[in-house]
C-alpha cells in the first residue's frame, strides 16, 4: 500500500476540482473514487459505499445508508400499541420472530403484563427457530459473497423447513404477526411439536455437512482468516453487540446474561470466537460463531419442546389497549444481529408516544471502515458478508 | 523449516479439503431434488395461512372493527342504517340486520396480511380463502369492491340515512329543549349553567338542522339526577 | 467445368472453419444447458425444466433468441470502437484454438507441427480481448475486471505451458497427432498414466491452471460478481454480450480439449477392443467430461482472491511444475 495523501474532496461536483481536472491535474493523485452500492450484488439491499481505492487497495471507506428507510418510528407513534408489530417485523423481516417479542416485551413491561410459562416458552421456541432461519441466510448470502454457491442453496432447504413450519404456527412466512401483547395469536396446531422435533433430527447432519462443504475448506479460510479483524476495543467503542461482539471473544450474550421470556430455564453455551485459524475478531470467527450458533439454538429448540407446559395462550391478552399507564421503558433482547431495544414512551393514550428502535445491525454498519481499511476490495466484500447486516435493520 | 512445514500442510489442506467439498457435491447429485414444479404442482397450504383476504358480504354486519385494526387504513366501510323497507333479512345467527354495508372496498395492493382484521371480526365474515394467485393486470382489480349495491342505490341510501339522522337529531334536540325548559324553572342551580347553554341553541328557529355534535355536551348533564325523570318524560312526549 | 483442383484445399478448409462454427456454437448452446443441469442437481434443484419438454433442452435456443434481439446499449462514454470490436477478438482468440483440435486422426484443421506450441500462443489472444473490453467500457468495475484477467491469464501461462512440456518431452513431438499417436492402445498407454506421479501431477496442474486460463471458478476473479458487477463485460448486452459467453465455453472445450489430447490418449478408447467406437465420440466425450469437472468445481468452491491467486500460481504451481519437468526430463534421458 502506497502511502496516501490526503486531499479533501467535497461530496458532488466543486469546482476546484473541474479547476483542478482543466489544468491537467487530477486532484485524485493514484486513487480512484468508487461507488460500490446502491445496486451491488454485494451490499445485501441497498448499502453504498464510497471508497477511495489505490489499484485494488480500500484507502478510505464511507458508508452511506437511509435507501430503506421506511420512518418505522415514525409511524409507531401514529398507529396503536397492538398495530405497531406488523411494523416491527419489517425492520429486520429474516427474523421477525425476534423483532416482534423485543417490542411485545416492551409494551408488557409498561403494561404490567406477566404471561404464563406456555406463552413463554412459545416465544423461545419460535425465536430460535427463527434465529437458524436468519442465520441460515447470514451464512448462505456469506458464502455467496465469497464466490460458493451451493451452501446457499442448502442453506435454504433448512430455512425452508422452518418456514414451513412457523408458516404453519402463525400463516406466514416471513412476516409473522404471531407475537402479540400478552400472549400469542394462536396456540400450536396439533402435532406441530412433533414436527420442530423432525426438523431437529433432520438438522442434525447439515451443519457437520456445512463444515465439511465450506467452514473448513482451505480457500475459505484462506479468503477469512485474518480478514476484517475486529477487536474487543474497537467492538465496544461502536457498540458491536449479538454474535459480532462474541466472535472477537467477548462472552456476553444477552440471553444467559439479562435473561427474558425465560432464557434462563434453557441449558446453552453461548459461542464466542477463539481466533482459531486466524486472529479472534476476524471474518471467519464471525462465520463459525453463527454455524455454532445455529447448534446452540437447536439444543434450546429440543429443551423447549421436552419442557412445553400447558395453558392458555390468549390468557393475558388485554381486551382492551386503550389506556396505557404513562412512562417509558427500554427493553433489549438477542436479535440475530446483535442486541434490538425498544425505548417506549406512553403518554396514556392507545398509541405510543415515542417508540425508538435500537438495532445491532445499524453499529455493525459503522464499525465497516475501522476494520477494513488497507484491504483489496474483494476483503471489503467479506467484511460486509461477515458482519451479515439486513438493512431493513439498519434504515428501519 | 516452520515455514516449510505450513507450505506442504496448506498444500495438503487444499487438496483434502477441495476433495472434501468435491465429495459432498457429488453426493447431492444423486439426491432427490426439492423442487416443486409449480404450475403443475401445488402446494397445500396450512389452514391458517394468510393467503388472500375475503369478506363474505352476506354475514359481514358493518361493526367498522376490521377497518379499525387494520395497521395499513386500506379498509374503507360505508353503512347505512337498515329500514322495514329494505327487507334486510337476517344475519346468519338469525337476528335481523341492523346495517346495510353499502360499500366495502379493500385496497388489496397495500394489504401487508397482517390478520388483524380477521382476527377481530365479530362475524367471522373476514376470511382467507386459502388461494394465493391474486395477480391482475391492473392496480384497479386489486381494488377489492365487494358489497354488491349499485352506485346510485349507495347515493340514494346515504340520503336516506342523512334524513332520517336528521329527523333524529331534530327530535332529539326538541326534547333536549323541552327538557332544558322543565329542567330551568324547578331549580336554577349554579350547577346547570352548561345546561341552560345547551338549552339556547336548540331553542333558536334553526333547530332542525341541528347536529347530533350539539346534542352530545347536553348528554353527561342527564347525570345530574334531577334532570333524568324528566328526559325520560321529554322522550315519551316526542 | 471449372477446374477445383486448385481450389480443393481453401474449399475444406473453409467447410471446416464452417463446421468448427457451428459445433462451437452447438457446444456453447449445449454447454449452457449442462451448465444449469449440473448446477441444478447440485443444489437440489431440476433446472430449467420447461422449454421444449424433455428436461428445458430448448431453453438455450430460446436464451439465444432473447440476446439476438436484445436491445444492443453502447454506453455513451465508452470508445465506441473498441467496445465493439472486444467481444469479436475474444471469440477469435477462442475459436484459433480449434484448428489444432484433433477431433480423430484425420478430423483436424491443421496438423501443425508446433501444436502445442500455437495453442499456447494463440489463446493468449483473448488478453488483448478483454483488456480491450475493458478499457472500452469505461467503467471502473470492468476495469478492474480486465486488469484482474490480464494479470491472471499471462501468470498462469506458465504452468500451463511446463505442463504441456512433459508430454511433449515424453512424446518427442509437438503435433497433435503424432502426441495422441504415441498414447495409442488402451489407457495405461496414456500420458497422464506413463510415469507416474509426475505426468499426473501435470495433469493436475495443468487442469487447475486452465481453470485460470479461461476465468473459470474458483479463479473467476475477472468476473467476480460479488465483487465487481460482472467484470469486464459489466457494460455488455444482447449479442455483444452472447459473444462473451460463447467464447467461455469456447475456451473451456479448448482447454479440456487439449488436455483430453495430450494426457489423455486422444480420440483412442480406453480399452483397444473399444476403438470400434468412432474416435470423434471418444475425443468428444473425454472432454466433455472435463467439461463437467469445471462446472463441478465451480459449484463447489469459493472464489481465491487476487493475491492468493498469484500465491498459488508462482509459488504452487511453478516450483512443482519445474520439478516435475526435471525429473520427466531425468526420466526420458535415462530410459533413452
Amino acid at each position: 500500500m502506497s502511502e496516501t495523501k490526503e486531499i479533501h474532496i467535497p461530496l458532488g461536483p466543486s469546482p476546484e476540482k473541474w479547476d483542478l481536472l482543466s489544468k491537467g491535474i487530477d486532484p485524485f493523485g493514484d486513487q480512484m473514487i468508487l461507488q460500490m452500492g446502491p445496486q451491488h450484488p454485494a451490499t445485501h439491499g441497498v448499502l453504498r459505499l464510497e471508497l477511495k481505492t489505490d489499484g485494488e487497495v480500500v484507502t478510505k471507506i464511507t458508508p452511506y445508508i437511509g435507501y430503506l428507510h421506511r420512518c418505522f418510528e415514525k409511524v409507531a407513534e401514529s398507529v396503536t400499541y397492538p398495530q405497531v408489530i406488523p411494523y416491527t417485523e419489517r425492520m429486520d423481516y429474516l427474523a421477525g420472530m425476534n423483532m416482534a417479542l423485543s417490542y411485545v416485551l416492551a409494551v408488557e413491561k409498561l403494561r404490567e403484563i406477566e404471561v404464563n410459562d406456555r406463552v413463554e416458552t412459545l416465544r423461545v421456541l419460535v425465536c430460535e427457530l427463527n434465529r437458524i432461519a436468519s442465520h441460515c441466510v447470514a451464512i448462505g448470502t456469506f458464502a455467496l459473497d465469497i464466490g460458493a454457491w451451493t451452501p446457499l442453496l442448502y442453506l435454504f432447504q433448512v430455512r425452508e423447513h422452518i418456514l414451513d413450519l412457523l408458516e404453519e404456527l402463525s400463516g406466514a412466512r416471513m412476516l409473522f404477526n404471531y407475537i402479540r401483547i400478552g400472549g400469542l395469536a394462536h396456540d400450536i396446531p396439533t402435532g406441530w411439536i412433533d414436527k420442530v422435533r423432525e426438523f431437529c433430527t433432520y438438522m442434525d447432519p447439515k451443519i457437520p455437512e456445512l463444515n465439511g462443504l465450506l467452514s473448513y475448506n482451505k480457500i475459505y479460510i484462506e479468503r477469512l482468516a485474518h480478514v476484517g479483524v475486529m477487536s474487543q476495543d474497537v467492538a465496544l467503542q461502536y457498540g458491536i453487540t449479538g454474535p459480532n461482539l462474541r466472535a472477537t471473544g467477548f462472552d456476553y450474550d444477552m440471553r444467559r446474561d439479562a435473561p427474558y421470556s425465560g432464557y434462563e430455564k434453557y441449558d446453552f453455551q453461548p459461542q464466542i470466537g477463539a481466533g482459531e485459524q486466524g486472529t479472534p475478531g476476524d471474518c471467519w470467527d464471525r462465520y463459525i460463531v453463527r454455524v455454532r450458533e445455529m447448534e446452540e439454538s437447536l439444543k434450546i429448540i429440543r429443551q423447549a419442546c421436552d419442557r412445553m407446559p400447558e395453558g392458555d395462550v390468549k390468557e393475558t391478552i388485554p381486551k382492551s389497549l386503550r389506556k396505557m399507564p404513562e412512562g417509558e421503558v427500554y427493553v433489549t433482547t438477542e436479535a440475530p444481529r446483535g442486541e434490538l431495544g425498544i425505548y417506549l414512551v406512553s403518554d396514556g393514550t392507545d398509541k405510543p408516544y415515542r417508540v425508538k428502535a435500537r438495532s445491532g445491525a445499524y453499529c455493525s454498519v459503522a464499525a465497516v471502515p475501522a476494520i477494513s481499511l488497507g484491504g483489496l476490495i474483494a476483503d471489503l466484500v467479506a467484511i460486509v458478508a461477515s458482519i451479515d447486516i439486513v438493512l431493513g435493520e439498519v434504515d428501519r | 523449516m516452520n515455514a516449510t512445514y505450513k507450505y506442504f500442510r496448506d498444500i495438503y489442506l487444499g487438496v483434502t479439503t477441495v476433495s472434501l467439498g468435491m465429495w459432498i457435491t457429488f453426493r447431492h447429485f444423486f439426491m432427490p431434488t426439492i423442487t416443486v414444479q409449480y404450475p403443475r404442482e401445488k402446494l397445500i397450504y396450512p389452514p391458517r395461512a394468510r393467503t388472500e383476504l375475503r369478506n363474505a358480504i352476506e354475514s359481514c354486519n358493518g361493526c367498522l372493527q376490521c377497518a379499525r385494526a387494520c395497521p395499513v387504513e386500506i379498509i374503507h366501510i360505508e353503512t347505512a342504517k337498515a329500514q322495514d323497507e329494505d327487507n334486510a333479512g337476517n344475519m346468519p345467527d338469525g337476528k335481523p340486520r341492523k346495517l346495510l354495508v353499502l360499500t366495502f372496498d379493500v385496497e388489496m395492493s397495500k394489504c401487508v396480511h397482517c390478520g388483524l382484521c380477521v382476527e377481530v371480526c365479530p362475524t367471522e365474515s373476514m376470511h382467507w380463502n386459502n388461494e394465493h394467485e391474486h395477480v391482475t393486470f391492473t392496480r384497479e382489480e386489486l381494488m377489492r369492491h365487494w358489497a354488491t349495491y349499485p352506485p346510485e342505490e349507495v347515493r340514494r341510501l346515504q340520503e336516506r340515512d342523512e334524513i332520517l339522522k336528521a329527523e333524529k337529531a331534530k327530535q332529539a334536540a326538541e326534547a333536549a329543549a323541552k327538557k332544558a325548559a322543565a329542567g330551568d324553572q324547578p331549580a336554577p342551580k349554579p350547577v346547570s349553567k352548561p345546561a341552560a347553554d345547551g338549552a339556547e341553541k336548540p331553542a333558536q328557529p334553526s333547530a332542525a338542522a341541528a347536529t347530533p355534535a350539539i346534542e352530545k355536551p347536553a348528554k353527561p348533564e342527564s347525570g345530574d339526577g334531577t334532570d333524568s325523570p324528566q328526559k325520560e318524560n321529554g322522550k315519551e312526549k316526542a | 467445368m471449372i477446374a477445383l483442383e486448385p481450389y480443393l484445399d481453401l474449399i475444406i478448409s473453409v467447410v471446416y472453419v464452417v463446421g468448427i462454427v457451428l459445433f462451437l456454437s452447438l457446444f456453447a448452446l449445449f454447454a449452457t444447458w449442462l451448465e444449469r443441469k449440473v448446477a441444478g442437481h447440485i443444489q437440489d434443484r431440476l433446472g430449467p425444466m420447461e422449454t421444449g419438454g424433455w428436461h428445458g433442452w430448448l431453453q438455450p435456443i430460446a436464451d439465444a433468441i432473447k440476446l439476438l434481439i436484445k436491445e444492443d446499449i453502447i454506453p455513451a462514454a465508452a470508445d465506441k470502437k473498441l467496445f465493439k470490436l472486444a467481444p469479436y477478438l475474444v471469440f477469435i482468440g477462442s475459436l484459433a484454438g480449434f484448428a489444432v483440435l484433433p477431433f480423430a486422426a484425420n478430423l483436424i484443421g491443421s496438423d501443425l507441427n508446433i501444436g502445442v506450441y500455437y495453442v499456447i500462443a494463440v489463446t493468449s489472444l483473448v488478453v488483448i480481448g478483454i483488456l480491450m473490453a475493458g478499457w472500452a467500457s469505461n467503467n471502473k468495475w470492468s476495469m478492474y475486471g480486465a486488469m484482474r484477467s490480464a494479470a491472471q491469464m499471462i501468470s498462469y501461462e506458465i504452468p500451463v505451458a511446463l505442463s504441456l512440456l512433459i508430454p511433449v518431452m515424453m512424446a518427442g513431438t509437438m503435433s497433435m497427432v503424432e502426441i495422441v499417436d504415441n498414447q495409442a492402445g488402451g489407457f495405461w498407454n496414456w500420458y497422464v498414466f506413463r510415469t507416474m506421479p509426475f505426468s499426473l501431477i501435470a495433469f493436475v496442474i495443468y487442469f487447475w491452471a486452465s481453470l485460470a486460463e479461461v476465468n473459470r471458478a474458483p479463479f473467476d476473479l475477472p468476473e467476480a460478481e460479488s465483487e465487481l458487477v460482472a467484470g469486464y463485460f459489466t457494460e455488455y448486452s444482447g449479442i455483444r454480450w452472447a459473444m462473451f459467453f460463447l467464447a467461455e465455453y469456447g475456451d473451456m472445450f479448448v482447454v479440456s480439449a487439449i488436455a483430453a489430447t495430450v494426457f489423455l490418449g486422444g480420440w483412442y478408447a480406453p480399452f483397444p477392443f473399444l476403438d470400434i467406437i468412432p474416435g470423434p465420440i471418444w475425443f468428444i466425450g473425454k472432454t466433455a467430461f472435463l467439461v463437467f469437472v469445471q462446472m463441478w468445481l465451480r459449484w463447489t468452491l469459493p472464489r481465491l482472491r487476487v493475491d492468493q491467486l498469484m500465491y498459488v500460481c508462482w509459488k504452487i504451481f511453478l516450483p512443482f511444475s519445474f520439478a516435475n519437468l526435471l525429473l520427466v526430463g531425468l526420466w526420458v534421458v535415462l530410459k533413452g
